[in-house]
């Protein structure tokens, strides 16, 4: 499969779940840690995010994500830590048979 | 949450993931067998499914999926079927197998915070998704394989080894000169190789081709020891079976009279030994009349110069 099918899969999966609620974005910044976003959002965007932060006054899980969108995500988080949040959601819905929820 | 959200999940998930090629209808029919679409879909879905495929030149998993809809598969299918199908096809986007997923560790990942959900980031990507996929498709059994063949092998050796409690490699070349005929003899060998014994078809002890095998090579080098009659015993001595086996061979025949299969091999091996044995006690008792004159030579001056 091509990288870019990956990508705008895993897109497509963050956003499902954001709009199903099968996640949060408090969820996902559990996995997509500030350390994780650092590491791999390119400086414009790590820019982009602290610029709107700062004019709205806070930076909430829900305002990092209306500039790290699932797109965004997908692009350039590994892909790891997105199926990890997907997965640990799927966890909490009791889908996976794991018996944790 | 409301099911009918992880249902939409699900839908858009296996959707983008068929249109984008990331996964096959074959991935979801293997997870979604027909046997399970059996129990989960309803009538009128089954009806329309069969229709299809009886109209098609050729019935495969994507006429399936296409005829049921990826929306109705995710809506009757349990939702824990679908996550094992999505697990496995996000692990294989991932580029991970499912054996390095597979180990579904409930402990805490080390890194974190305190919160449960860190654990999963924290272990990026194999914990959640393995524990499903292994489970479906139980890839477990394979361990089975091991425990019979451990069982199998053993048991023909040892069957021959029977004579219990020496194994010791000394005793053993003592009884080729005693004779091969005191193993067979022995009823509590054939009763501790429980394995030979089933395994033989008509003859406890001989059927077993190890047992067979064993035994010959000892009975042809007991000919060869004249002494050992007499030797035999310290030997036995040694040994718990040597013991009782050399000595009573002969009453042992007409006590053992009432005929089995065991029997059989026991009387056989007597006779030749007797046959073998004869001549062997004719020498031995020479032995002996020559070793007692030497003796008392040497304390005479006679025997010492007839050496000389």
């Amino acid at each position: 499969m091509s990288l870019e099918a990956r990508q705008r899969w895993f897109a497509r999966m963050m956003e499902s779940g954001l709009e199903q609620k099968i996640f949060a974005p408090s969820d996902v910044l559990v996995h997509a840690t500030p350390d994780v976003l650092a590491t791999n959002l390119p400086p414009e965007l790590l820019s982009k995010v602290l610029a709107a932060s700062l004019a709205a006054g806070a930076m909430t899980p829900e305002r990092v994500l209306e500039t790290v969108t699932p797109e965004v995500m997908s692009q350039h988080l590994p892909h790891e830590v997105l199926w990890d949040c997907i997965a640990r959601a799927a966890e909490r819905a009791g889908v996976t048979g794991s018996g944790r929820s | 949450m409301a099911t009918a959200a992880i249902t939409k999940f699900f839908v858009d998930a296996f959707a983008s993931a068929l249109e984008l090629g990331i996964a096959s209808p074959d991935d979801m029919i293997k997870h979604a067998t027909p046997d399970v679409l059996s129990k989960h879909l309803p009538r009128p879905i089954w009806a329309k499914l069969i229709a299809a495929c009886l109209a098609a030149p050729r019935t495969d998993a994507a006429l399936v999926v296409s005829t049921i809809g990826v929306p109705d598969l995710c809506e009757h299918v349990p939702a824990t079927i679908l996550w094992a199908c999505l697990a496995e096809i996000g692990t294989r986007a991932l580029g991970k197998s499912l054996l390095a997923m597979a180990p579904p560790p409930p402990a805490v990942a080390p890194t974190g915070v305190s919160d449960s959900k860190l654990a999963v980031g924290t272990s990026p990507g194999t914990q959640p998704a393995p524990a499903a996929p292994i489970a479906a498709s139980g890839s477990q059994p394979v361990m089975t394989h091991i425990p019979t063949r451990a069982q199998t092998e053993p048991p023909a050796p040892l069957g021959e080894l029977p004579p219990v409690g020496s194994r010791t490699p000394t005793p053993v070349p003592a009884r080729t000169q005693t004779g091969s005929f005191p193993r067979p003899g022995t009823g509590p060998v054939v009763s501790t190789t429980a394995p030979p014994a089933s395994a033989s078809g008509g003859n406890g002890l001989r059927a077993s081709s190890a047992g067979a095998s064993t035994r010959r090579p000892q009975a042809a080098a007991t000919p060869t020891a004249t002494v050992p009659a007499e030797p035999a015993p310290p030997a036995s001595g040694g040994r718990e079976r040597k013991g009782p086996r050399t000595a009573p061979p002969g009453p042992k025949r007409g006590a053992t009279a009432p005929a089995s299969a065991a029997d059989f091999e026991i009387d056989t091996d007597v006779s030749e030994w007797k046959q073998t044995s004869k001549p062997e006690a004719v020498v031995v008792d020479d032995d002996l009349v020559d070793w007692a004159q030497a003796e008392e030579t040497a304390t005479g001056g006679v025997d010492l110069e007839r050496k000389r």
